[in-house]
């Protein structure tokens, strides 16, 4: 009744089938290989490109005399449930030159995050920035933002803030110097909230104090001079703006009319517990800063041009315009043209990058992959949107060196040593690593910033002990008394317990660092140092980091901006993982001023002594110092550089064909919390966008 | 008392002890590994940017109850349980049951679907192949079917994903259209979710598709040639009336002892597919709570999950009990 068919046969059918599929698959990957290049046209001399983004207008006489608003809040105001533009805005609304045109109301931007984790997404987009001071986007001069202007006394001791009269919280409430003033006096000084002082609030060892003069006046006391407080309010730091520090208290100002309902000063501090136990929270200060982050809490008025309508722990977080944002256009529309943003949850970055690739995000910058960019260049025209580069300001890509390893002493005392770290820097071939990695769109240099940084220390520099000799690195091997080797040629530890053996940590993460720990294994057994590469998950890297048991570690390395983000130049910052890293101890000597932790090798207390000195000190006094650091921090190898100026952080983003206004090339570092820099509230869709009216 | 009920009343017991001792294993090896959620909490601060000098761990620690020994804050936790207080997830900020909760009607219905979808091919496939031992169609299926088994999952849904974009430019990991997206509930959102989730619960089906039809087929091989059907074959009854009435009902007994197996994969089975389509099931959410030393969340999954597989475990054996004498008469 049934024919018998030889299985075989059947097998092999299904097989060749399989493999047939496979080759399609595969064949349709060709031309990858340079990817960049093939593009020819725009992308190649992408470090060429100037950097772009809309301006803050200071010239009063470009200022709109007419105001304009969103149809959506036209609407609301027709209904008399808002005031009307010109009583939202106030009277010294920020305005904004956008960078190509003036752009038309309306859509939704599609954006993606990974978790509850990923606030920076945001942080860094729809902020606005909410500092009282901010560079503008090529990093030349610092300007005013929320503050309408800024002094600093002749002799550096005070800043004085000059506040917009008539600016409002998103909900309505006045915003003025209580606010400021109840963020310093309840919030920043309340050790059951903030419990240690903020480097940014210290000079010399002490305090600066806050004090207002009337409702739209401030000032900064220092006892001594300082001058570098105006970046520090522009930067990445614990006053640069409540999106950034509001969730741990800091923050630089804080709604008073919202949040002193949460505060024991304001209100009976039994029913304040009895509340936040009702609400999840341990006790009310926890409950306090919950409430102060924006990104959990839809009811915390904020200043930044959106706010949040569905937090960062749902499904999809989003954020609708915020009917009293300060921002105006050179027309007297008020700012920002999309109405709402939308992110969809993802559960890595891989899905990121299929959603941009696939069409479903409008603008993205984080969590695009460098070795996705043929992926992402590839499907450009067919899903509409155009993709540039930002290459990264400092050094993207090297190794970390805890200064201070004290779990071996044998290692502890090499890592420690600087003619070591100037052998392992010598021993390595920086441009396998690039061309492998970066597609060879990187700097294959030591820990510098990128050329067009005002801290680049020079071409010298660039290249100091960070040309690949290996003959003069087995020779300074050997010169330390590491010349005796085993039978696979491996350099023998000089305590006589066996092979010398590095552990270098590679988090999984936004870039391929275990692949890069095994390009460093090798390149080193050239040397004969033998390395462990420990692929691990990126909170784990930062647990034995903040532990202090770390021997090396992969990720940027160095500093693009030296007075406000030292973290990696020199162990400053123990509660940072980056700084944390380099040397936990030395960090916390150098914050508590020599109360606490160990007291570094000299070399590096020179360092921290001129960081202290270029705070004090005028912007050339400070570019100086900085370039100094810099130069000490190469020469000491105190991180081997491998990578600068690539793109492999955050340095590739991608945008919708119809969104305009959007910067072809933007300054990429986290002091600039880039692109909010390029100011994305100017951002606008030029066609009735798909997802219009949704 | 009964035996009967005697019966019922040990497992329901033994099926107690046995969540019981699972809930105190899953929550000491979630906190076996060095740090706690403190240490991660701070460690993702300090990696969001150098901010974290407001955070002071001890008191954090202290403000969390993590400095408590692990047998009061077991003892608090199972307390808060029983009272239907699942905890509070520290890395989401929300209620556990909440979180639980709103990924759970996909979750239930992806799997189902699955579930469903593997019983309807594989039945048919499966009595088929029998009936037809060594026929090109049998050969074919069997070939597929160890492919099936053979193939990961995850690689299917990362071929899914690359051809369904490539080829017909659809995203796989979007489980509704944009337009529905954010539109309320209506007939219309509910049957676009459930044509999005078609292909997932497809890749899902195909690995126990392709287990169920060897099961099936190699039990109804063992019956076939028994003297029953035989004699049944030879009073003249049709082929396929014979088939269906007598050897396949005694060969679908193993389709119910695996109900022990199947409730916790409703759960938990579509982890690595959906961390793949980026799907917002409980997997995820689960691998995640792990990663970040989320106690609370990840011991109330854990938990769930326990309870199933011993919920299930209980059902398949008072089934098994209720269709085979033997079974009974053991206890």
């Amino acid at each position: 009744m049934t024919s018998r068919i030889d299985r075989r046969a059947v097998m092999i059918g299904v097989g060749a089938a399989g493999v047939g599929v496979a080759a399609l698959l595969y064949s349709s990957d060709d031309g990858d290989g340079d990817a960049i290049a093939a593009t020819g046209e725009s992308l190649r001399d992408f470090r060429a490109r100037a950097t772009e983004g809309g301006r803050v207008i200071l010239d009063r006489a470009r200022y709109p005399t007419h105001f304009r608003e969103a149809p959506m809040l036209a609407e609301r105001v027709r209904q008399g449930q808002l005031p009307p533009v010109t009583g939202r805005i106030g009277d010294d609304p920020i305005v904004v030159e956008p960078l190509h045109e003036i752009g038309r109301y309306g859509g939704t931007l599609r954006r993606a995050f990974v978790g509850p984790g990923d606030s920076q997404g945001m942080t860094r987009f729809a902020a606005g920035p909410d500092s009282f001071l901010h560079w503008d986007h090529d990093w030349r001069r610092l300007r005013p933002n929320l503050a309408r202007d800024f002094t600093i006394s002749r002799d550096g001791r005070v800043l004085t803030l000059f506040l917009r009269r008539g600016m409002r919280w998103s909900d309505g409430a006045p915003f003025t110097a209580d606010d400021i003033m109840f963020w310093y006096e309840d919030m920043y000084l309340n050790r059951r909230i903030v419990t240690a002082p903020s480097a940014a609030l210290r000079i010399g060892g002490e305090d600066v104090v806050i004090r207002k003069l009337d409702d739209f006046t401030v000032q900064y006391v220092s006892p001594r001079p300082y001058r570098a407080l105006g970046e520090m309010l522009a930067g990445y730091t614990d006053i640069g703006g409540p999106s950034v520090g509001g969730r741990s208290g800091m923050g630089g100002y804080a709604p008073k009319h919202y949040l002193s309902h949460f505060h024991a000063k304001y209100a009976e501090e039994a029913e304040l517990s009895r509340r936040a136990r009702a609400a999840g929270f341990a006790n009310w200060s926890i409950h306090l800063k919950n409430r102060n982050d924006w990104t959990l809490n839809p009811e915390l008025p904020v200043l930044s041009p959106w706010r949040v309508v569905s937090p960062i722990n749902r499904q999809t977080f989003s954020f609708e315009r915020n009917p009293y944002s300060v921002w105006v256009d050179t027309a007297g529309n008020q700012l920002p043209y999309v109405d709402r943003i939308s992110h969809v949850l993802c559960s890595g970055p891989d899905a990121v990058n299929f959603k941009a690739v696939a069409g479903e995000l409008d603008f993205q910058e984080r969590h695009l992959y460098i070795s996705k960019l043929p992926f992402l260049l590839r499907n450009r025209e067919r899903s509409g949107y155009d993709v540039y580069l930002d290459p990264f300001e400092g050094a993207d890509l090297g190794v970390r060196i805890n200064l201070d390893y004290r779990d071996d002493a044998e290692i502890g005392a090499l890592l420690s040593d600087r003619r070591f770290r100037r052998a392992l820097s010598l021993g390595l071939d920086r441009d396998q690593i690039n061309e492998t990695f970066m597609l060879g769109t990187g700097l294959p240099t030591a820990a510098v910033p990128s050329p067009e940084n005002k801290y680049y220390p020079g071409d010298a520099w660039a290249r100091r002990w960070a040309v690949f000799d290996p003959a003069e690195s087995n020779r300074m091997l050997d010169g330390l008394g590491l010349a005796e080797r085993d039978a696979q040629s491996f350099r023998q530890r000089r305590d006589g317990s066996g092979r010398l053996r590095l552990v270098c940590q590679a988090a999984v993460g936004h870039f391929d660092y275990p692949g890069v720990g095994e390009m460093l294994r090798d390149q080193w057994r050239g040397i004969g140092v033998d390395l462990d590469v420990q692929i691990v998950e990126n909170t784990l890297v930062a647990q034995r980091a903040l532990a202090g048991s770390i021997q090396l570690a992969l990720g940027y390395a160095g500093s693009d901006d030296p007075i406000t983000a030292p973290d990696l130049l020199f162990p400053s910052t123990p509660s940072s993982v980056v700084g944390a890293t380099i040397g936990v101890e030395f960090a916390r000597w150098f914050q508590t001023n020599g109360a606490a932790g160990r007291r570094p090798p000299d070399e590096i207390v020179a360092m921290m002594e001129l960081w202290r000195e270029a705070r004090e000190q005028t912007e050339s006094g400070r570019i100086r110092i900085g370039r100094e650091l810099i130069a000490r921090h190469i020469d000491e190898v105190l991180s081997i550089g491998l990578i600068s100026g690539g793109l492999a952080f955050y340095g590739i983003h991608i945008a919708n064909k119809n969104l305009t206004n959007v910067p072809r090339r933007f300054r990429n570092s986290p002091s600039l919390r880039s692109p909010v820099n390029c100011l994305p509230l100017t951002f606008a869709y030029r066609a009735p966008s798909a997802t219009e009216g949704s | 008392m009964g035996p009967v009920a005697h019966f019922i009343l040990r497992r329901l017991a033994i099926s107690v002890m046995t969540v019981w001792v699972i809930s105190v294993i899953s929550f000491v090896i979630i906190q076996l590994p060095p740090g706690d959620f403190v240490s991660t909490y701070v460690a993702q601060l300090a990696q969001a940017g150098a901010i974290g000098s407001g955070d002071d761990v001890a008191q954090l620690r202290a403000d969390y109850g993590l400095d408590q020994p692990i047998y009061i804050r077991y003892a608090t936790w199972l307390g808060n349980v029983l009272q239907g207080d699942f905890g509070w997830s520290l890395d989401w900020g929300r209620p556990v049951a909440d979180l639980i909760g709103e990924r759970m009607p996909l979750t239930l219905l992806l799997s189902l679907t699955a579930l469903f979808m593997a019983w309807l091919i594989a039945f048919p496939i499966g009595v088929y192949c029998a009936a037809n031992r060594g026929s090109f169609g049998d050969y074919l299926f069997s070939t597929l079917g160890i492919v099936g088994v053979a193939v990961p999952n995850f690689l299917l849904a990362l071929a899914a994903l690359y051809v369904g974009f490539r080829y017909f430019n659809v995203d796989l990991g979007q489980i509704q259209s944009p337009h529905y997206a954010e539109a309320p509930s209506s007939i219309g959102k509910g049957l676009d979710l459930f044509a999005h989730i078609l292909i997932p619960a497809f890749i899902l089906a195909v690995a126990s598709t392709a287990r169920l039809v060897r099961i099936l087929r190699a039990n109804l091989l063992d019956e076939l040639d028994k003297p029953y059907v035989v004699t049944a074959r030879a009073k003249g009854m049709r082929e396929l009336h014979l088939i269906l009435k007598y050897p396949t009902r005694v060969a679908l007994n193993p389709f119910v002892s695996t109900i022990g197996v199947v409730l916790p994969q409703l759960v938990s089975g579509s982890v690595i597919v959906s961390l793949v389509l980026s799907l917002p099931t409980v997997g995820p959410l689960l691998l995640r709570a792990l990663q970040a030393q989320d106690m609370f969340l990840a011991s109330t999954i854990l938990l769930v999950l326990a309870t199933l597989t011993v919920l299930g475990t209980l059902i398949s054996d008072l089934l098994l009990a209720w269709l085979d004498p033997r079974i009974r008469l053991q206890t």
